[in-house]
């Protein structure tokens, strides 16, 4: 569920989507169980509440279903499926009127990172465990589109180009994002553990 | 901490951590590969320590058959009428063209019927592009509104 398969390859794809055309039995749920942990990673890591998450993927699904006649193969069925996901979860939360990405001068953008350190222990942070999860938190601090950029770059290992067809977010834009929010989780740190590099 | 231009060599060492912990070359020590940009590459490399729930393909998928309506091929109904449609006009064209060919011929002369066939040829070539395009970009665009 968490790595792409090996049974992703264009042919597998096509295989599987003629198959779910021609309603062949438990290939839909073949073709969910393919990209379910790919459409997880992207929409949990962007609307954070696992209820709204575990929805959204199942709209998402839905959707996929509905409109798998009208896929030309144009593009990799995976990246089909994150995109429709990643469309689905940003709705999501348009309609809670929850900012999806942050300035890049924003003033406020550091501080919901200053606000992760809230009850850090320094002395304790030095055992592993608690600095990831101190890093997992400032993680979840980023804005809804840098975590999802980098949730596909590293754990989903989608390239630049593809997660820029993904989002809509221009090539340079993504490489940005990433660059800037890997910069500020590498300051955030250093100034809360001291790490030195 | 909120300005931060793009540094190409920095941009470098981030990769370098992530391609570290993506060979697994953490455990071996990686020298290269900066300490803080290995750690957060590590962790985000990490699932969700919570996922979907075992049952979740099989329930969808049972959602989906059961709530979808049947797929629609490529010959729906609608086409299958426009394309019948147009098949009729362009036979009417044809008959009405053979029929009144020496009035058309004088009417398309004047300036009025010049005019009148140039905003026919742009009416159908606008309306053939647009259904072209419809349907190229339909299914794509259709499952992400």
């Amino acid at each position: 569920m968490n790595r792409p398969e090996a049974t992703e390859s264009p042919d597998a794809d096509r295989a599987l989507v003629e198959a779910v055309l021609a309603r062949v039995p438990r290939s839909f749920e073949e073709l969910i169980s393919r990209y379910q942990g790919l459409c997880w990673h992207i929409v949990l890591r962007m609307v954070r509440n696992p209820e709204d998450a575990r929805d959204i993927c199942q709209e998402t699904f839905l959707r996929i279903f509905k409109y798998l006649h009208q896929y030309r193969f144009d593009s990799p069925l995976k990246s089909w499926v994150a995109q429709v996901a990643y469309s689905v979860a940003k709705r999501h939360l348009e309609r809670k009127r929850i900012p999806i990405a942050d300035e890049p001068d924003d003033p406020e953008a550091g501080s919901l990172l200053d606000s992760v350190s809230d009850g850090f222990d320094l002395e304790a942070a030095n055992a592993d465990d608690q600095i990831n999860r101190l890093l997992h938190a400032a993680i979840d601090a980023l804005p809804a589109l840098q975590r999802s950029l980098l949730t596909m770059y590293h754990l989903d290992e989608l390239s630049i180009s593809e997660i820029a067809s993904i989002t809509g977010v221009p090539e340079g834009s993504v490489k940005s994002h990433l660059f800037r929010s890997r910069k500020r989780l590498r300051q955030w740190l250093e100034l809360r553990t001291g790490v030195i590099t | 901490m909120t300005n931060q231009s793009f540094d190409d060599g920095e941009w470098q060492a981030q990769e370098r951590a992530r391609k570290a912990v993506r060979d697994g070359a953490v455990s071996s020590g990686d020298e290269n590969a900066d300490v803080a940009y290995r750690r957060i590459a590590q962790a985000l490399r990490e699932p969700p320590s919570i996922g979907l729930p075992r049952e979740f393909a099989a329930d969808v998928a049972k959602l989906a058959s059961s709530s979808a309506p049947p797929f629609r091929t490529k010959a729906d109904p609608e086409l299958r009428i426009a394309g019948a449609l147009a098949g009729i006009l362009v036979a009417c064209c044809v008959v009405v063209g053979f029929r009144y060919a020496g009035a058309l011929g004088s009417l398309l002369a004047s300036p009025l019927g010049a005019w009148g066939l140039s905003a026919l040829c742009c009416t159908a070539a606008a309306q053939g592009f647009q259904l072209l395009t419809k349907r190229m970009a339909g299914g794509f665009e259709a499952s992400l509104r």
